[in-house]
């Protein structure tokens, strides 16, 4: 089965993304792009992942849940997960290792929380922008424990990467997955990256939306060869083809 | 020693606006994790970073930095200097690396009252 992909969409609770990035505007957008299948999330915070996933109960398509988490080392890891309990338990840890600086909303931006019907229902108040007290190495290993599917995010890029604060992807770890931002060609970014092997991993490549306009189009997709209901397994244990279109030019 | 005087002497490039408030530089404070400089860098020290992102300015105002030098002649991105010229943060670049302008700059600092 096809699934064309965007797993890296925030939402209105990061405080760099817009006010206009709802659980229903997300989803609603999603749609009409095409998409298949999402994951919806922000950073450090799981709680409108699960409202943008109630939105889309009784559509066809599918929201994975998810976290974009800032370890020590500042570096940006995304985990996935589909099941709604383990999800919110495994957020309330990353809640409680995060490093407690009040938001200056003026500064960084909002940090709305809202439900499955778009509505207010507090603005979050530590900085999500901070890390958690957590090495990089400590959230793979909670991630395991917690079957979610972890990776390191838009690994191309020069701030809050695995590769710009630790200098490389560590290999000790057995991620299956690495994320590389939609506009950076994979040759290019192999080309500039000479030292860093990526060839055992497999490449997701999402949006990173902060803004509506910004979601994927129908430009990736992933083949899975069982049900749909499986498809959060079949991700976990690697069995998927991804197929990106690559152009660099989002 | 105020800012100017250390863009002066310190042979820095002005990427900010050339209006700017004139303050007293206390000291230096570098480190390119954004948690480690809101909690440790003081009022009105320089904040020497690689780090060029939109957080920068964003940071460097939340702790009241003097200014933020990027060594290296490091770029730093257009619209993280619209930022920081909406801020009224001031960001300088310097080809020095860190520890030279680190050295420097703690001569002409702490050397003097």
């Amino acid at each position: 089965m096809k699934f064309w992909y965007d797993f890296h969409i925030h939402t209105c609770l990061s405080p760099c993304a817009s006010d206009e990035m709802t659980p229903n505007n997300i989803v609603n957008m999603a749609c009409l792009k095409g998409l298949d299948a999402i994951c919806v999330l922000d950073h450090n915070n799981y709680i409108n992942s699960l409202s943008a996933k109630k939105v889309a109960k009784d559509k066809d398509i599918i929201v994975l849940l998810g976290i974009e988490v800032e370890t020590r080392e500042e570096v940006h890891v995304v985990i996935m997960f589909d099941n709604n309990d383990v999800f919110s338990e495994f957020g309330e840890i990353i809640l409680d290792k995060l490093i407690k600086i009040d938001n200056k909303s003026k500064l960084f931006g909002n940090q709305i929380i809202m439900d499955n019907k778009d509505l207010k229902v507090e603005d979050y108040t530590n900085l999500l922008l901070s890390p958690v007290d957590l090495s990089y190495k400590q959230v793979y290993d909670l991630s395991e424990e917690y079957g979610g599917v972890f990776y390191p995010a838009h690994i191309d890029r020069k701030s809050n990467s695995v590769i710009s604060n630790l200098g490389m992807i560590p290999i000790e770890l057995d991620n299956k997955y690495i994320e590389i931002s939609n506009k950076t060609r994979l040759d290019d970014f192999k080309n500039n990256n000479k030292h860093v092997k990526i060839d055992k991993y497999q490449i997701f490549k999402s949006s990173d939306s902060h803004y509506l306009k910004d979601i994927n189009e129908k430009i990736n997709y992933i083949e899975t060869y069982s049900n749909r209901q499986n498809f959060f397994r079949d991700i976990k244990n690697g069995n998927i083809e991804i197929i990106n279109d690559d152009l660099g030019t989002y | 020693m105020k800012i100017s005087k250390i863009i002066d002497l310190e042979k820095l490039k002005l990427l900010t606006k050339k209006e700017f408030e004139d303050k007293e530089v206390t000291g230096v404070y570098i480190s390119d994790l954004l948690s480690h400089v809101i909690a440790n860098c003081e009022e009105n020290n320089i904040w020497i970073t690689i780090l060029t992102n939109l957080n920068v300015p964003a940071v460097a105002h939340m702790t009241d930095a003097a200014f933020v030098i990027v060594p290296e002649n490091i770029e730093v991105e257009k619209n993280t200097i619209n930022k920081a010229n909406q801020k009224d943060v001031i960001i300088c670049s310097s080809k020095s690396t860190s520890y030279k302008l680190a050295v420097s700059l703690f001569k002409i600092i702490e050397k003097r009252d």
